[in-house]
């Protein structure tokens, strides 16, 4: 359901602006997002602040919990430098593109407004696919690797919309640990992708 | 960026201060989904409003496949190899 309107809400918009909307009015659209997308992750960073279950399951599980993440990070960045060389892309960017860790529409917006709206349509994309790919590799990578790789792909999105599929192809004790490294991507992808922009 | 990263740090300080109740919790969600939606159509507008990128389509799809299936790949090769050898040495004790 969540990505029939981001879908909808994307396209909608794109047709909006292709057909209706004057160039004149696309000035107050760029404040206005910035204020919207200011609030949005003031709410992101109330939920987590709020979690306290996931604070109580880390305590139980060790410092493998922050591998994952770590992991899933390092590798998502050198696939982000490696497709940077093959598309000749400028390494910040591509560094940018790769730190959205699958959360597409913050991914998106966030290289609209850092870049243009080309590198936001690429971020929001790549996203998109790789929430595709999580979804039909899990049970694969659950057969033939081990759990702990499924929450590799899911990346972010590990703790709400691949989130379902991991548990249902994986042990439970596989969930908090998924939810956590949800969690701390969700809180790292608006600092990582205008830091390595920055560069 | 320091706008962004302020918000996010004063959301997850205020979020640890006080406590949510379930309901908060349904608000926030709501309010959540609905920014992104705002910001997801203004995206869309802003991808409108550029012909070259309605026209570029199909290399900018190309250009987002290659890095969802490398970011992946290799996301998934680091979590192997770490997850692998975590297992191994639990197994041996």
């Amino acid at each position: 359901m969540m990505t029939v309107c981001i879908f909808a809400a994307v396209t909608i918009g794109a047709v909006a602006g292709y057909l209706f909307i004057p160039e004149s009015f696309m000035a107050s659209v760029n404040s206005s997002t910035t204020m919207v997308l200011c609030f949005l992750v003031f709410l992101v960073g109330l939920e987590i602040g709020s979690n306290r279950a996931i604070l109580r399951q880390v305590k139980g599980q060790g410092g493998f919990l922050i591998i994952i993440p770590i992991c899933t990070i390092m590798g998502s960045l050198f696939g982000g430098v490696l497709s940077g060389i093959i598309l000749r892309l400028p390494m910040n960017l591509s560094l940018s593109i790769s730190s959205g860790l699958g959360w597409s529409s913050l991914s998106g917006v966030l290289l609209t407004q850092l870049d243009s709206a080309e590198m936001g349509a690429v971020a929001f994309l790549s996203n998109v696919f790789r929430m595709v790919l999580t979804v039909i590799f899990i049970p694969i990578i659950a057969k033939y690797l081990n759990d702990y790789t499924t929450i590799a792909p899911a990346a972010a999105t590990s703790m709400d919309t691949t989130l379902p599929v991991i548990s249902q192809n994986t042990r439970p004790e596989i969930v908090p640990i998924s939810l956590l490294n949800g969690v701390l991507l969700s809180t790292l992808v608006p600092i990582l992708v205008p830091f390595f922009y920055s560069l | 960026m320091w706008p962004i990263l302020l918000c996010l740090g004063g959301g997850i300080v205020l979020g640890c201060v006080l406590k949510m109740s379930d309901s908060q919790r349904v608000l926030n969600g709501r309010l959540q989904f609905t920014g992104i939606m705002l910001l997801l159509f203004s995206m869309g507008i802003s991808i409108g409003m550029n012909e070259s990128i309605i026209f570029d389509m199909f290399k900018i799809s190309g250009q987002a496949f290659t890095f969802a299936v490398l970011c992946t790949l290799f996301s998934v090769i680091m979590v192997y190899t770490m997850s692998s050898y975590k297992e191994r040495r639990d197994h041996r004790r």
